[in-house]
C-alpha cells in the first residue's frame, strides 16, 4: 500500500466509476488528486464519490500507478522502472494511454500528468516519422511534393 | 475504410491536455518535432504550434535576451532556428596569435550575431580602470523573417560547417577601422564560450 501515510492515516474513499464500479482507496492516494481533493474540501464528499469520466480499468490504473508514484519517491530502480513502462504500453496500446492521460488530467494528478507527458516524450524521441506513423497506425496523407517541403522545411535541424 | 484505425493513434494527440505540452516539449530535441511534422497532416500544426516551440526557445537558454523579437519572426520555430543557429558561435574567440588583437566576442544582436574583434591596448595593473574597450566590428549577420535561410548566407555557411569556425574566414585580421559605428554595446560576452583549440 501507499507509503504516504503518516499523519492522515488510513481513512479509506469510497469512489465510483463511470460504470458503476466502486473503489475503496486510501485517504493520501485518492488525495493525490486535486479533482477530490477540492471536492472533500468543499465537503461533498461524505458518501460515494463518482467519477462520471472515468471508467474502471482506466481508474484502476490510475490507482496503481498513484501508489507506484508514492512509493517510488525515493527509489530510483522503481522511478527507472515505472518511466521505462511507458513506452510499452505507448508501442502495445496507444489507446488506453490515450484514455489514460485523458483520466489522469480530468482527476487533476500532477505527477501522474508529469509521468505520462514523459512516456509519450520518451516514446516519440528519436524515432523516425515513418516508425511513429507505423507504431501509432497514423496514415500518412501528405502528398509527395508536400512531404518534400517540410523535409526542405526541416533540414536545418538536421545539418 | 483506413478511419477507424488511423483515429486511435491521432485521437491520442488531440486528447493531450493543454498542460502536457509543454512538459512533452521540454523533454525532446527539435529534431523530435521536426520529426513529428512529417508524420502527417494534422501532426505537422501540432508540431509547428507556438507552444511546443516556446519550450524549445527557453531550452536554447537564450530566450530571455530575444522574447522581444519575437514579433518580428513569423513564429517561435524561426525563432528557434534563428537561436540555435546563433548559439555555437556566442562567446569569446581567441585566435592563434592573441596579441596581434585576434581577440573577438560575438553577442546576440538585434536578431543578428554580432562579432566585435577587441584591440590591443595598455592593460595597467589594474586592468582597464573603467576606460572603455577599444573594438571593431568583425561582422554582422541577420536572421530573415521566416528563419528559412537561417542566420548566415550560404557561402559562409558553408565555412562555418566546420566544427570550429575561424573568425578570420569572415573578414581578415586588419585594425584600420576602429570605428565601433554604435551597433555594438559594451556588453560582456556571454557565458558558455567556447573556445577554439
Amino acid at each position: 500500500m501507499a507509503s504516504t501515510s503518516n499523519s492522515t492515516s488510513s481513512k479509506i474513499i469510497t469512489l465510483r466509476s463511470s460504470d458503476g464500479e466502486v473503489f475503496e482507496v486510501e485517504e493520501s492516494v485518492a488525495l493525490e488528486s486535486n479533482l477530490i481533493r477540492r471536492m472533500m474540501e468543499d465537503d461533498c464528499a461524505n458518501n460515494i464519490i463518482p467519477l462520471p469520466n472515468v471508467t474502471a480499468p482506466i481508474f484502476y490504473l490510475v490507482i496503481e500507478h498513484c501508489k507506484k508514484h508514492a512509493e517510488m519517491k525515493d527509489n530510483k530502480e522503481k522511478k527507472k522502472e515505472l518511466r521505462s513502462q511507458g513506452e510499452e504500453l505507448l508501442k502495445s496500446d496507444p489507446h488506453t494511454y490515450s484514455n489514460l492521460m485523458e483520466a489522469v488530467n480530468y482527476l487533476d494528478i500532477k505527477s501522474l500528468m508529469d509521468l505520462t507527458a514523459q512516456w509519450l516524450a520518451d516514446f516519440l524521441k528519436g524515432k523516425s516519422p515513418r516508425l511513429i506513423r507505423e507504431l501509432l497506425k497514423i496514415k500518412n496523407d501528405f502528398t509527395p511534393e508536400e512531404e518534400a517541403e517540410i523535409l526542405e522545411r526541416n533540414r536545418w535541424a538536421f545539418d | 475504410m483506413g478511419l477507424k484505425v488511423d483515429w486511435c493513434g491521432l485521437q491520442l494527440f488531440f486528447s493531450l491536455p493543454d498542460d502536457i505540452l509543454p512538459i512533452l516539449s521540454a523533454s525532446l530535441l527539435h529534431r523530435d518535432l521536426c520529426n513529428l511534422s512529417l508524420c502527417c497532416r494534422s501532426l505537422r500544426i501540432l508540431a509547428f504550434s507556438d507552444v511546443l516551440w516556446h519550450i524549445q526557445c527557453s531550452i536554447t537558454g537564450l530566450l530571455s535576451r530575444a522574447t522581444s523579437r519575437r514579433p518580428f519572426l513569423s513564429s517561435y520555430r524561426a525563432l528557434c532556428r534563428f537561436l540555435l543557429s546563433a548559439r555555437p558561435l556566442l562567446g569569446v574567440w581567441v585566435h592563434d596569435n592573441p596579441n596581434q588583437g585576434n581577440f573577438v566576442f560575438v553577442m546576440l544582436g538585434f536578431l543578428s550575431l554580432i562579432a566585435c574583434r577587441v584591440i590591443p591596448q595598455k592593460v595597467g595593473p589594474t586592468g582597464f580602470n573603467g576606460d572603455p574597450l577599444l573594438r571593431a566590428p568583425v561582422f554582422e549577420i541577420s536572421a530573415e523573417s521566416d528563419g528559412l535561410h537561417g542566420l548566415l548566407p550560404p557561402r559562409q555557411r558553408e565555412q562555418l560547417r566546420l566544427p570550429v569556425p575561424r573568425f578570420c574566414q569572415f573578414h581578415p585580421p586588419t585594425l584600420q577601422s576602429p570605428a565601433p559605428r554604435g551597433r555594438a554595446p559594451p556588453q560582456p560576452p556571454l557565458l558558455q564560450s567556447p573556445l577554439p583549440p
